[in-house]
């Protein structure tokens, strides 16, 4: 069975279909990388995924449970952690603290209104280790708000890598970054990728850097998928790809 | 040791608490006034400090709870400490719907919403007069539970007002504190890592609520007396200013923010009539000299006599 299975996912603003009926598998830990050019419908398909935005139309199913109509804390604990297009991160609290946040997320606990010292403590050491694996170590005393751009794209994947989720969900995580910074991310995230326990939906704008990532591969085109295959196929699909990424938008 | 450390605070509340066995009883009725306001003050500041929901209605709670407990002093002639306690307890019963309605946006929207219950307080008990006293208000409440004398109500509030140190010390390091941290700082990562901010900020809401209740008790016990100007916006304003003073988001800032601008109203008051124009200058300098309030001044004082 899969982790993830979305049927007839539709997202209209009045006339304007910008995700239109798009079906979509993914087994446990797999990884997929969707493209497509600007306003293909990438992160609005994310959205609704992730909960973040109501359906038009479709279901999505999450390990077999229809969680179609769940807002995006319920898909959180259920195991579904993303990174944002925009970097979601808390500015004012330390990176340390930040990614404690996601173990603390992943340990559940919630609601918990004094002490927790030991635990928080825990936290700490775990949220370290994440950092040091994304070589941010340096900077865990830093208010998040302080760290470099890429730095900062880097430190919303260490906090959703704490939540060790069912599925990941990154949203162009080098999205700004120098060329020599997304090598350096590429490198890590291949590291992570190898040995995570996670199925991961990507999406990405530097194809380089998918074809390096994902193993599977989703074209969306004005909202539609246009192709879905392992990644070689979908790139040796040459004619149409370059054609439709280089000439028609 | 940072000003800010609670072993620091506690033993100031105690220092505070043991002044009334040696000050004048004018000067210890004084300081004990000023000390509810730090409650009060410190309340407001799990709101618009910790989780920055800005408040213009925090003269609700209080005057909820200094109304309730005159009712229990009254009416069931309990004990103050006790009718405290219940009166915080109601107040924060209150506080769930009430907050239910005000944490569904943060900003311009909560401040109105704030202002609006507490203003529909102000009607009812200013309307309401075979239960409230209407404009009278309720006077004559019994002290009752307490050995008589003003240094051992400074004592009492004293110790609440440390108990209440505690929780809010407490609840802001705490796991569920730091996801209402979280929530502040960025609601859309909160969501993300399994929080519905609505629920977090309600619960902040209910425990500001509870403390401002507990505040508003005890100044009824204080001044044996309540009237519907506890419910007046001009005092959700005053406490508000107390905090910005202070320095939000410290817990221990508010507090003294409440103590400064309670003892400079005081004097300034004694020298001219128009004493509000002063304070209105001072704090205007205070707010551009330290941005991060007194609480910011005093770090960076100490910090840099450490070095």
């Amino acid at each position: 069975m899969s982790l993830l299975s979305c049927r007839g996912l539709t997202r209209a603003w009045g006339a304007f279909r910008a995700v239109d009926g798009v079906d979509l598998e993914l087994a446990e830990r797999e990884i997929c990388a969707v493209i497509g050019p600007n306003g293909a419908g990438k992160s609005t398909l994310f959205a609704m995924i992730a909960g973040n935005l109501r359906k038009t139309a479709g279901t999505v199913h999450l390990g077999g449970e229809d969680v179609s109509a769940l807002p995006a804390h319920a898909m959180a604990a259920r195991g579904v952690a993303r990174s944002f297009q925009i970097t979601a991160i808390c500015p004012e609290l330390t990176a340390l603290e930040n990614v404690r946040l996601g173990v603390q997320a992943r340990e559940g606990l919630r609601w918990q209104p004094l002490g927790g010292r030991a635990a928080m403590r825990r936290g700490e050491e775990a949220a370290m280790g994440w950092l040091e694996r994304l070589g941010l170590a340096g900077k865990a005393r830093l208010p998040a708000g302080e760290l470099a751009h890429g730095d900062q794209r880097l430190l919303e994947v260490a906090v959703a890598l704490a939540q060790r989720p069912r599925l990941l969900i990154l949203d162009e995580p080098t999205q700004g970054m120098s060329q020599g910074e997304t090598r350096r991310t590429v490198a890590l995230l291949r590291g992570i990728m190898a040995e995570a326990e996670t199925a991961i939906l990507l999406v990405e704008h530097d194809l380089e850097v998918v074809f390096e990532l994902a193993p599977r591969l989703i074209v969306l085109h004005r909202g539609r998928k246009i192709a879905d295959g392992p990644t070689a196929e979908v790139r040796a699909d040459a004619a149409v790809q370059e054609a439709y990424l280089g000439g028609l938008d | 040791m940072k000003p800010a450390d609670p072993k620091l605070v506690l033993l100031a509340i105690a220092l505070a608490g043991a002044l009334g066995f040696v000050l004048p009883g004018h000067a210890t009725t004084l300081l004990t006034e000023a000390l509810i306001l730090a409650l009060f003050a410190l309340s407001l500041d799990l709101l618009v400090g910790h989780a920055r929901l800005t408040s213009f209605g925090h003269a609700g709670p209080w005057a909820f709870g200094a109304y309730i407990a005159a009712a229990q002093l009254l009416v069931l002639q309990i004990p103050l400490p006790l009718a405290v306690l219940v009166s915080g307890l109601a107040t924060a019963v209150i506080a769930i719907p009430v907050g239910w309605l005000c944490v569904r946006t943060g900003g311009v929207t909560f401040a109105m919403l704030s202002l609006a219950f507490a203003q529909l307080g102000f009607a009812v008990v200013f309307k309401w007069n075979a239960v409230t006293g209407g404009s009278d208000g309720l006077a004559g409440l019994p002290r009752l539970g307490l050995p008589a004398g003003r240094e051992v109500f400074l004592l009492f509030v004293c110790g609440v007002l440390a108990a209440a140190y505690l929780l809010a010390h407490g609840f802001v390091t705490s796991p569920l504190g730091r996801i209402v941290a979280a929530v502040r700082e960025n609601e859309q990562r909160a969501e993300a890592l399994g929080h519905d901010p609505r629920r977090i900020r309600l619960v902040v809401f209910v425990l500001s609520y509870f403390l401002a209740g507990v505040a508003g008790a005890l100044y009824a016990g204080f001044a044996q007396f309540v009237s519907p100007e506890l419910f007046f916006w001009t005092v959700s304003g005053h406490v508000l200013v107390m905090v910005v003073l202070g320095g939000a988001g410290t817990l221990v800032g508010p507090m003294l923010g409440a103590l400064a601008l309670f003892y400079a109203e005081h004097e300034l008051s004694a020298l001219t009539e128009s004493w509000g124009l002063a304070l209105g200058l001072l704090f205007m300098v205070v707010v551009i000299a330290a941005p991060t309030g007194l609480m910011g001044w005093l770090r960076a004082a100490v910090g840099a006599r450490g070095r």
